[in-house]
């Protein structure tokens, strides 16, 4: 049984535009330019999404460019493609129960 | 049996992620390794508060940031059927060839089968709506 | 298995640079990077420290520091956070 670094092989998306989300809430988007197996990740054209300063876990659509970055693998929580991510209207068929 | 026994008998079954920043991921899972860290296929993410959903082709979770998983009940049954032959290897070495324990695995393979099926298509429905509730 | 481009190689190179150093929480840094080590710890000079609060951005000035890798979340090699713009868009 062949097993890679990581779970997911993140070469594939090379060059195209990936979402990380960081423990304490921190998200970005950019072009995925690199990483290495510990997840440390290099994207280029970031933009991060900033939250909202009395909430930290509501997103706002405010957003800052930071450019050419390198994300520490250790604090990310998760990686995913952007392409096929799209925001929908609950999927469950009912109200969520809070 | 161990937590990462289990989870890597789920390999390419549904299952819900909630991460500790309170977000829910329903995918089904690919792969995972030694320290929990996962990937999904086919995600729904659902915000937080439960107002925001996104469907998501594909995931890297880190391990260490997930607060828990809910899997079908039927992998508990899989992870006990895969734990049998090895048993029964480690049997065969000591006594007699052709024993029983063969038999019997693929007789509980087929009756296990049957029940989860069924049982996984409610579940799965439930699992969606029920955490959230049962976790606040 | 790798990308073409190493993080911590592009760290490598902005040694000498200025860099701005994204904390976990709401803490950012921006110094020369001197160096840094495989946790990333990392040595900065002339450093200005920022703070992100509701009410707005608290900085302070510091001359060398070791800035402990633990908490560093994104590096961003010659960027300036009052360089960075920020705006409003539209979520798709």
């Amino acid at each position: 049984m062949t097993s890679k670094p990581t779970v997911l092989d993140l070469e594939k998306y090379i060059d195209q535009e990936v979402s990380v989300k960081f423990q304490g809430g921190r998200e970005v988007r950019g072009i995925l330019k690199g990483f290495d197996p510990l997840v440390n990740v290099v994207l280029d054209e970031c933009v991060e999404t900033l939250r909202d300063p009395n909430d930290a876990y509501r997103l706002t659509d405010k957003t800052r460019r930071l450019g050419l970055v390198v994300c520490r693998g250790l604090q990310v929580s998760l990686v995913c493609p952007n392409e096929g991510l799209q925001e929908i209207e609950n999927p469950f068929g009912q109200q969520p129960q809070i | 049996m161990f937590p990462l026994s289990l989870l890597t008998t789920a390999k390419g079954n549904p299952m819900l992620i909630e991460l500790k920043n309170g977000d829910t991921y329903n995918g089904r899972l690919v792969n995972a390794d030694s320290w929990m860290n996962i990937s999904l296929q086919g995600v729904i993410c659902t915000s937080k508060d439960g107002d925001r959903f996104w469907n998501i082709a594909e995931c890297y979770i880190r391990g260490n940031s997930i607060k828990y998983l809910r899997i079908p009940d039927e992998i508990i049954d899989m992870v006990q059927e895969e734990e049998m032959p090895v048993k029964d290897k480690n049997k065969k070495s000591f006594s007699h060839r052709g024993r029983g324990g063969r038999v019997n695995t693929t007789g509980r393979g087929r009756g296990r089968g049957g029940r989860g099926g069924r049982r996984g298509e409610g579940r799965g429905n439930d699992g969606r709506g029920g955490p959230r509730g049962g976790a606040r | 298995m790798a990308g073409r481009l190493l993080p911590l190689e592009l760290v490598d190179r902005c040694i000498g640079s200025r860099i701005w150093v994204i904390m976990k929480g709401d803490k950012e840094v921006v110094g020369t990077l001197r160096g840094f080590d495989e946790y990333v710890n990392m040595v900065l000079d002339d450093v200005t420290e920022y703070t992100v609060t509701a009410a707005g951005r608290e900085k302070n000035q510091l001359d060398q520091i070791l800035l402990n890798g633990n908490n560093v979340c994104i590096m961003v090699p010659g960027g300036d956070p009052e360089a960075s713009s920020s705006s409003s868009s539209s979520s798709s």
